[in-house]
């Protein structure tokens, strides 16, 4: 039987000072991508809202791998700016990434 | 294995933009200088030091009148078409033209658009004249920083391989930081 599951990515986000609501910043990437590649494009990039980490600075959000460049892209040329921190194929490996890094990030970014 | 570099970060707090850094896999960054040395950082001088000193530099200037000095390693273009003409007559060969990801964060579509297209068009135009494009985040504070993944998307939209640009930045640095007169810490 084929596979139809669309290849996705995850991204963890760095949303530290809350330029954006926890959930509303998948309508604000969607809105700029639409902006900046169309609605169709970005339409096709399937953007969810997965998860946000226990002290609530970390987003992870998912999309099609298709369109992962112009993803990235877009959250590039967001304003207030956020930083994509990593990108993994499994939530898992995403969370264990998350994970171990955490201080280092808090380090860094906070 | 190619090192990923932005050569423009703006912080007084160069520790927190290197970890910042390490986390976004780039390899070093480009600042300004504030008394200490740190390693994997490219230093950003308006002019050139006159002793020796115990760290990489740069000379950076976004001055149309300094194009043509022969100190300067980096000139940044802030309205390409406005200078396209006078950096096509008066630009010396092998230097570098850096352009700010920093300065289209607050644009709009439209204007993103056409800042893409000068993009391109620096690119060819490097290419023809034999300078180098750098393209740098601009980033004023960690969170304004760019992956590594992120600017290999940004180099895709440009019609830029990725691979090529890292690699002739890489050449590019070693050059202009062989022709300096630096100790190595």
């Amino acid at each position: 039987m084929l596979n139809r599951r669309d290849k996705r990515r995850y991204l963890a986000i760095w949303n530290g000072d809350h330029s954006y609501d926890q959930r509303k910043i998948v309508e604000a990437i969607s809105k700029r991508s639409s902006e900046l590649f169309g609605q169709i494009a970005t339409e096709k990039a399937k953007i969810r809202f997965i998860d946000i980490d226990e002290k609530k600075v970390i987003v992870i959000i998912s999309c099609k791998l298709e369109m992962l460049g112009t993803m990235l892209s877009t959250i590039v040329l967001m304003q207030p700016p956020i930083v994509v921190l990593h990108i993994s194929g499994t939530l898992k490996a995403l969370r264990t990434r998350m994970g171990r890094d955490s201080e280092k990030l808090f380090l860094a970014f906070l | 294995m190619l090192r990923r570099r932005d050569l423009c970060v703006y912080d007084n707090n160069l520790e927190k933009m290197l970890r910042a850094a390490e986390i976004l896999e780039i390899d070093e960054i480009g600042s300004e200088y504030h008394g200490s040395a740190h390693e994997n950082v490219i230093y950003r001088l308006n002019r050139p030091p006159s002793l020796i000193t115990d760290y990489p530099y740069l000379v950076v200037s976004d001055k149309i009148g300094e194009l043509s000095s022969p100190w300067l390693d980096i000139f940044v273009v802030r309205d390409y078409f406005r200078v396209k003409s006078i950096l096509k007559k008066k630009v010396r060969t092998r230097i570098g033209l850096e352009i700010f990801f920093a300065d289209i964060r607050q644009a709009n579509g439209f204007s993103v658009g056409k800042w893409f297209e000068q993009v391109r068009d620096l690119y060819k135009l490097c290419n023809s004249i034999n300078c180098q494009l750098v393209l740098s985040s601009g980033a004023r504070c960690p969170r304004e920083m760019i992956s590594g993944r992120c600017f290999d998307s940004l180099l895709n939209l440009c019609n830029i391989k990725p691979e090529r640009y890292w690699r002739e930045l890489e050449e590019w640095i070693e050059i202009r930081l062989g022709k300096k007169c630096y100790v190595d810490a």
